[in-house]
């Protein structure tokens, strides 16, 4: 993690940066390959040369349904202006052999029909073949079937993007701050606008944890779920413990409610 | 397989895994699964980690209600293999220390069962008194007919000899009259035979009808335990060891003489449970599975419960009330044709909206219950269903292998498969299917692996007591399984809300909890009061832990190596087929 300093920096200026999940070109994970020594996402050795991943964010999270939704749970809580790369909120797969940075700019999979509902023409004839790998195929990842289960990643964005712009304190402006853990795969902070609090938990690790988070400062207000609007109890001055699942987050608002 | 090695109660530690022979998987290219077929899957089942295999019927029969009309108890059906091959799947099950469950059905036979062809050609047949025949079909009036969407009565009449015969199922599947010794004799033969071969148990279907007697409904007659009692007598003499399970689809405390004083039968489903665990995660709260939890009786030392999310029949609503009736049928059929009965004929998958989340904390439960947990194939991968199938035969589609043609069923031509695969955009081969799920490390499969293996590092699950938790969020399941040496802590979080959730775990003070999917370390509980976040139908297993002195330590140190391996290494056994 970045340190103290630029954290006040990020709190103290409007931001107006946009914050991208994927973008249109390779995703550059490099330099974090390079301080970390070790590599944190599957760098694909078959690539011809060492270079930036050119993959989609479903591949990055090796399909997992719950490190999808927790980058995307990331990306939306974090100050700046959210950018979604068209078929991520599908977790589009990417087709690694197409030249230049054409492995991510394949044809929208709207369907399991020809050509994944995107055009009618002979598939010879499409700028870029639609994705047909098993696991990302365009029979299962599509806009349709997507619309017909409601644990599906696209009704998971719908409800979050609802939830968060409800949320003043989520929108670009409402300052971070950091919240001490004790974890190191529980990754707390608030955003704060205008009287309004919210409170982010996630668990970066594949495993369950505990983390108990410093929140003497909010000691006395009581922290609301924003999907569910269940109550939690009441934050005191000691720290406060959160059990989290795999890659779970936990979304709050906290209130003022008079005991 | 040793077997003197092994405890004679092994049915307590065993995870089940249903299989239907016709569609697992077919060898030979004519569209209907065989035993060379199985038998070059057992790897993969072996991997999965399921150390019995329960296999419907597959002796002879005109399969007008899959098998269970049987037309002859000695021989194989032809289109599922012979003999030989039959002992070779039993053998190479053995090998890699699986158990093999088959199936015996006492109550009927097949119209077309010798017995009965020459039962109906004449009163005078030697074998006229194999069954029940009536004048009148006014006998037995207070006995509900079961297959109600299909038969009006119990009794059918037979033209030709000019009397009615009875049936508690199908018309075609007369009932067998074990008033008559001859009877009793020929079944007992049969359950030998089988043993004989070397089967490690019998699953006995449809138990309570066995007799009729007048001003009785017919159902959990004295008549029928005393045989059973008999029939295990036999059992235990010639073959100690093996197994033997009930059908009887009752409420438990109908079901528990069915256990006799632990001689009678070794094992019974626990039928009520399931549309209770149903019930409970629709509605998100936990008083419904709590309340049949308290509703079962204790069961001999010796017994076991068998439990189960689905199963090749349909879900069966016949042990709830008219009011957990209409909102099961209300929340899980809207569509009326899903309907069969008094159940519902889907697969687990679509039954919780394929929501992964549900059907991870389904299997959650059902894993960490106390019994023996049965498995249906595929519902590990999360396969659907087919409501135009008709009958039952939706939820008994071929195993989805790969997105091959016949999603690796078969190599027939798809129009030659007995029935066609689940292909719709949800639950389709192309979607659903076992190689895609072996790739990556989070699907149904892979995860249901790792539940799997952390049951079975440990007795505990199959044989300690349960003792349920009663924190004030209803929401959220809690319960401890406990053993003399051993306690873990199991949550379940019933609703689509993040809960919050407050333990009294004061007996605990001092112990640290392990999370078993990791192996890692929570915080030790210092308060009496342990505060619980825990994510929409998420789940947590607990070993609580003494960690004082070197003893503590070191169980502490074992119980984080039983976390799951996260690499399965079963890819190459896909391409694998029967051995020899």
């Amino acid at each position: 993690m970045a340190g103290d300093r630029e954290h006040n920096e990020m709190e103290d200026q409007p931001i107006r940066r946009t914050l991208d999940l994927r973008e249109r070109s390779e995703e550059t994970f490099e330099k974090f390959v390079e301080d970390g020594g070790e590599a944190v996402f599957p760098l694909e050795p078959t690539l011809p040369e060492e270079r930036p991943i050119l993959s989609r964010i479903a591949r990055v999270m090796e399909n997992g349904r719950r490190r999808i939704q927790l980058a995307v749970s990331l990306f939306l809580t974090s100050p700046g202006i959210p950018v979604l790369y068209y078929g991520d909120e599908i977790g589009m797969g990417d087709h690694p052999h197409l030249l230049g940075r054409n492995p991510i700019r394949t044809p929208m999979q709207w369907s399991s029909d020809r050509n994944a509902g995107f055009s009618k023409v002979d598939p010879e004839e499409l700028y870029n073949p639609v994705i047909d790998d098993p696991l990302y195929s365009y029979t299962m990842v599509n806009v349709e079937s997507q619309e017909r289960f409601s644990d599906s990643h696209l009704w998971h964005l719908r409800r979050m993007i609802e939830v968060r712009n409800r949320q003043g304190a989520l929108a670009s402006r409402g300052k971070f701050g950091l919240v001490e853990s004790e974890h190191p795969s529980v990754f707390a902070f608030t955003r704060r606008s205008a009287g309004e609090v919210c409170l982010l938990v996630h668990n970066l690790s594949k495993d369950s944890v505990c983390g108990n988070l410093h929140l003497s400062s909010f000691a006395g207000l009581v922290p609301q779920e924003l999907f569910g609007e269940v109550l939690f109890p009441r934050i005191k001055k000691y720290p406060y413990l959160v059990t989290m699942t795999p890659y779970s987050f936990i979304w709050f608002k906290l209130l003022q409610i008079s005991p | 397989m040793p077997r003197e090695e092994i405890s004679s109660d092994w049915y307590k530690d065993i995870i089940i895994y249903e299989i239907p022979i016709k569609s697992f998987r077919d060898s030979n290219g004519d569209g209907i699964g065989d035993f060379p077929g199985l038998t070059g899957k057992l790897d993969y089942l072996k991997n999965l980690g399921v150390t019995a295999l329960w296999l419907l019927p597959f002796t002879d029969s005109p399969l007008k209600d899959d098998g269970y009309d049987i037309r002859d108890y000695y021989n194989i059906y032809p289109s599922y293999g012979t003999m030989d091959d039959f002992l070779h799947f039993l053998e190479e099950t053995h090998k890699r220390g699986m158990r093999v469950i088959t199936e015996l059905v006492l109550n009927h036979t097949s119209n077309t069962h010798p017995w009965f062809v020459s039962a109906r050609s004449s009163r005078d047949s030697p074998f006229r008194d194999y069954y029940v025949w009536s004048d009148t079909p006014d006998r037995y009036k207070e006995t509900r007919v079961i297959f109600s969407d299909t038969e009006k009565s119990n009794w059918t009449w037979e033209p030709k000899t000019r009397q009615f015969y009875w049936h508690r199922f199908f018309h075609h599947q007369p009932d067998l009259n074990f008033d008559n010794p001859q009877v009793q004799e020929e079944l007992l033969k049969v359950v030998k035979f089988w043993f004989q071969l070397g089967v490690d148990g019998l699953r006995c279907d449809a138990v309570p009808y066995l007799y009729e007697r007048e001003g009785t409904n017919c159902e959990n007659l004295t008549e029928t335990h005393l045989f059973m009692k008999r029939l295990r007598a036999e059992v235990d003499l010639e073959f100690p060891g093996r197994m033997l399970l009930a059908e009887a689809n009752q409420t438990p405390q109908d079901v528990l003489p069915y256990f006799g004083n632990g001689d009678e039968f070794h094992m019974a489903y626990h039928f009520p449970l399931m549309p209770r665990l149903f019930i409970a995660i629709a509605e998100g709260d936990r008083r419904s599975i709590v309340d049949i939890l308290e509703k079962t009786p204790p069961i001999p030392e010796s017994c076991q419960w068998a439990i189960f999310l689905r199963n090749h029949d349909e879900l069966t609503l016949e042990m709830v009330s008219d009011l957990e009736r209409d909102y099961l049928w209300t929340i899980y059929a809207q569509d009326p044709r899903m309907r069969l009965n008094i159940g519902i004929r889907r697969r687990l998958a679509p039954l919780m909206q394929n929501d992964r989340r549900k059907v991870d904390l389904m299997y959650s439960l059902l894993l960490t219950f106390p019994g023996t947990p049965i498995l249906y194939y595929g519902d590990e991968i999360g396969m659907g269903d087919n409501v135009h199938l008709g009958d039952r035969n939706g939820v008994r589609t071929p195993m989805q292998w790969s997105f091959d043609r016949n999603g690796g069923f078969s190599r027939a031509n798809p129009s030659d498969l007995f029935t066609p695969p689940i292909q719709n955009a949800l639950y389709g081969y192309q979607v659903v299917n076992v190689e895609n799920q072996i790739d990556f490390p989070t699907s149904p499969l892979n995860v249901l692996r790792q539940m799997i293996q952390i049951r079975q590092s440990s007795r505990l699950f199959g044989r300690g007591k349960m003792k349920l938790l009663t924190p004030k969020n209803t929401h959220v399941f809690a319960y401890l399984r406990e053993s003399e040496e051993d306690v873990v802590l199991v949550l379940n979080n019933l609703s689509d809300r993040t809960e919050s959730v407050v333990l009294d775990l004061s007996r605990f003070r001092g112990y640290v909890p392990i999370e078993l999917f990791s192996g890692k370390s929570f915080p030790r509980i210092l308060r009496a009061h342990f505060h619980f976040t825990i994510s929409p139908y998420g789940y947590f297993w607990l070993r609580l832990l003494l960690p004082e002195g070197e003893a503590g330590r070191r169980r502490i140190r074992a119980a984080r190596k039983t976390a799951p391996t996260s690499s399965p290494p079963f890819r190459e056994l896909l391409e694998r087929e029967a051995p020899g």
